[in-house]
């Protein structure tokens, strides 16, 4: 069938390159907020190096939303696949950064797959999910030193 | 990850080696830090307290040198398998356990010491202990703010191994335990500096009484069979080794 052939070819260089196929929706269910106070930032990056703070990735994808002690969801829309990371936290006094005590975080953060972090936020690797096939939900648990 | 699998085996041992020399080099820099700081502060509280003391001093410094690599070692090892394999109840989310667990966990852990200190303490008092290890502690008549560390490798070892299995035991939420290492440097660099810092109506307070601070220590630096305890007088008051405190 001629039509196909060019079609199956498009698909299977999409394959390739991972840049056009169908991208998945993905969506992140965060728990564990202890209030509703400010906002909760977010950055899922497909880069190793830019984790956690992903401010030089120009692909990451962040979203701010408003913090709910209920808990929220974050809607990333439509992402091309791949192997990505998320990292947020609570900005509480809504200063657009996570505030710090000696060098140990004063508000709430989390990272996709529930990453434990120790001295430091955890690595990529132990945050990384997968980005393929349908829409897919992911839960991540706000954790609090303070 | 699988320590014991013989591909993984070198790297992992080169970086037990590397987490044991960053520990001991932190642990050193620790004590010159707070060592080196009460000295100087000591210089101006009392002036003239350490003249002419150079040679027992550089010998202090040595000792203590010495101990920061029996200390560091099970910490960095400790250190480095909490970072990658999980290890000990290290806590990080305060409320992963009640919130008035961490002041308790505060307590557990000075107290444990404590005890562990003082029948160790008690032990190294006997005459072969003495002579194998604690005689160089005691070498310094008296001590200076720099004898904090200043043991014996074998005393080194016996204070070494305490909170790193501690760790593994009791549940501490990572910021406690900073405070509990803090604790424990400085209480062990004032209580042997040669005056007491605390005012005198704490240290002859009711609390006071069941505190341990330059001038209870200072007695047993003096007097060598009493005073064994570290944080708290309880041992010593249960056990009748208490002789109250001196005046440095």
């Amino acid at each position: 069938m001629p039509i196909a052939a060019p079609a199956a070819l498009a698909v299977s260089a999409a394959a390739l390159i991972g840049a056009s196929l169908p991208a998945p929706l993905v969506s992140v269910s965060v728990t564990g907020l202890r209030s509703g106070k400010g906002t909760v930032m977010a950055c899922l990056t497909g880069d190793p190096h830019t984790f956690p703070d992903c401010q030089r990735d120009p692909a990451a994808h962040r979203l701010i939303v408003p913090a709910d002690a209920g808990g929220v969801v974050l809607d990333f829309g439509a992402v091309v696949p791949g192997s990505y990371a998320l990292s947020l936290f609570h900005d509480e006094n809504g200063n657009g950064r996570l505030d710090t005590v000696m060098l140990m975080p004063r508000e709430g953060f989390g990272f996709s797959r529930d990453a434990k972090v120790r001295f430091g936020p955890p690595k990529f690797t132990a945050a990384a999910f997968a980005v393929e096939g349908a829409a897919q939900r992911q839960t991540v648990r706000m954790r609090y030193m303070f | 990850m699988d320590v014991a699998s013989s591909a993984n085996a070198g790297p992992v041992v080169l970086a037990l080696v590397g987490a044991s020399l960053a520990m001991t080099g932190i642990v050193a820099v620790r004590y010159l830090i707070t060592s080196g700081g009460f000295a100087l502060v000591s210089q101006r509280v009392r002036p003239g307290l350490y003249v002419g003391r150079g040679r027992q001093i550089r010998a202090e410094i040595g000792w203590s040198l010495l101990s920061a690599a029996i200390y560091g070692i099970p910490a960095g090892l400790v250190a480095w398998g909490w970072q990658h394999l999980g290890w000990t109840r290290l806590y990080v989310d305060l409320r992963a356990y009640p919130l008035w667990y961490a002041p308790v966990s505060l307590l557990l852990y000075l107290f444990a010491h404590d005890t562990w200190f003082y029948w160790t303490h008690r032990l190294m008092h006997r005459p072969r202990w003495f002579r194998a290890a604690h005689a160089v502690h005691h070498a310094s008549r008296p001590p200076t703010a720099w004898a904090a560390m200043s043991f014996h490798p074998i005393e080194a070892l016996t204070g070494a191994v305490v909170i790193p299995a501690l760790v593994f035991l009791v549940p501490i939420h990572i910021a406690v335990l900073a405070l509990v290492l803090t604790i424990m440097t400085v209480m062990g660099v004032t209580n042997h500096m040669g005056w007491e810092m605390f005012p005198r109506a704490l240290v002859h307070s009711r609390l006071g009484a069941w505190l341990i601070t330059a001038s209870h220590h200072h007695r047993h630096h003096e007097h060598y069979q009493c005073n064994y305890g570290l944080y708290f007088r309880v041992w010593d008051r249960l056990c009748g080794t208490d002789r109250g405190v001196s005046c440095p």
